[in-house]
């Protein structure tokens, strides 16, 4: 069954449904710490952030948010409150892997990486038995273990690797095609 | 090699499992080299996806705490720290220091003076505004201290594990260690 969609759950949200709150939250979490994870913040800050953020959505649900562009808004609630954070606290945002933030409001660039990494994200997590591990050992740690690393982790025979692997991947390009726009309703 | 790659000949390409009929291909293969890009892409997602801190339980606490309309807990931050400020590490193993004082600020301010107590440490403190709470609570892993706050904002919690600890004033924390 298909998970269900950010309108769905930001609907039930809208009638007090703390289900489908928990739903969104574990959906979008590591997205939302990852902004200001990313631009120097402690973890502990990271969480006020994600608080900040959350208690902005529960506004905008109650205004009408629908879920269209909703990665993206996520992305600019995180980065706005990133941005407040790090300025009361003096942090330089100078991260490694990020453009620096001269404002408040990310660089579109920015916000299209984080929305493409959403869309993997869920759908290596949407996808279903070991496939998300798998591929995650494959292709998405750096460094990447090796062949016989991954299949003793994944309990796995090293022969069927690469049959699993061919498999695992169409079912991601799947899952990929159906959040073609994570942030738009389906 | 006759075939084009397949996407999981790409990414294991642009894994670093080298094949180097892949990259023969690649380099005589318009369509197959910007379909490698596409696979870098989605390479460069899912690692950036894969290396995400992943959310504590506090995290999702905190995030209920939003949905329900309760407040947030606000973490008070670390302006002062006697040991950072005068002591040299000499002192401090020796024992020449006997107290220690930490400076917290946030949506309160609270002074705490450190000191080494029949069992484990004292912990004197203040808070400003002093009416701000009726007690402090102090958790260290198991271990919970309760201190009432007097009048004048003073509070006194004694038997405190020299660990990280963790002490709450209302919705505000203050963690440190001892």
């Amino acid at each position: 069954m298909a998970p269900p969609t950010d309108t769905e759950l930001l609907a039930r949200c809208r009638e007090k449904d703390e289900g489908a709150w928990k739903a969104l939250i574990e959906r979008y979490a590591a997205l939302v710490l990852s902004i200001p994870r990313r631009y120097g913040l402690s973890e502990d800050r990271a969480e006020d952030v994600l608080g900040e953020v959350c208690v902005a959505l529960v506004k905008s649900i109650a205004a009408g948010q629908d879920g269209s562009e909703f990665a993206g808004w996520l992305i600019r609630a995180s980065t706005r409150a990133t941005w407040e954070a790090a300025r009361k606290d003096r942090v330089a945002m100078t991260p490694d892997d990020m453009p620096p933030l001269t404002s408040a409001a990310p660089p579109d660039e920015m916000v299209a990486a984080l929305v493409e990494e959403q869309r993997v994200r869920e759908a290596l997590h949407d996808i279903p038995g070991r496939c998300g591990k798998l591929l995650t050992l494959l292709y998405f740690t750096a460094p990447a273990p090796a062949d016989d690393e991954v299949a003793r982790r994944l309990k796995m025979p090293r022969g069927s690797l690469g049959p699993t692997r061919t498999r695992c991947l169409e079912k991601l390009r799947e899952r990929l095609e159906r959040i073609q726009a994570p942030s738009e309703p389906s | 090699m006759r075939e084009h790659p397949d996407q999981a000949d790409l990414l294991d390409h642009l894994a670093g499992r080298a094949d180097e009929a892949v990259v023969a291909h690649l380099a005589q293969c318009a369509a197959c080299a910007a379909a490698a890009q596409k696979a870098a892409r989605l390479l460069e997602a899912g690692r950036r996806a894969a290396a995400a801190p992943k959310p504590s339980r506090r995290a999702f606490r905190i995030a209920m705490q939003a949905f329900r309309g309760e407040k947030a807990p606000a973490f008070l931050q670390l302006v002062f720290d006697s040991f950072l400020k005068t002591a040299t590490a000499h002192a401090i193993r020796s024992g020449a220091l006997t107290s220690r004082f930490l400076r917290f600020t946030g949506d309160v301010d609270m002074e705490i003076e450190v000191k080494e107590g029949a069992r484990g440490a004292e912990v004197r403190g203040q808070l400003r505004p002093a009416n701000c709470a009726g007690e402090v609570t102090l958790l260290a892993g198991k271990t919970r201290r309760r201190a009432k706050v007097g009048a004048d904002g003073t509070f006194v919690l004694r038997n405190v594990p020299r660990k990280t600890v963790e002490i709450r004033v209302g919705t505000a924390r203050a963690v440190t260690d001892l």
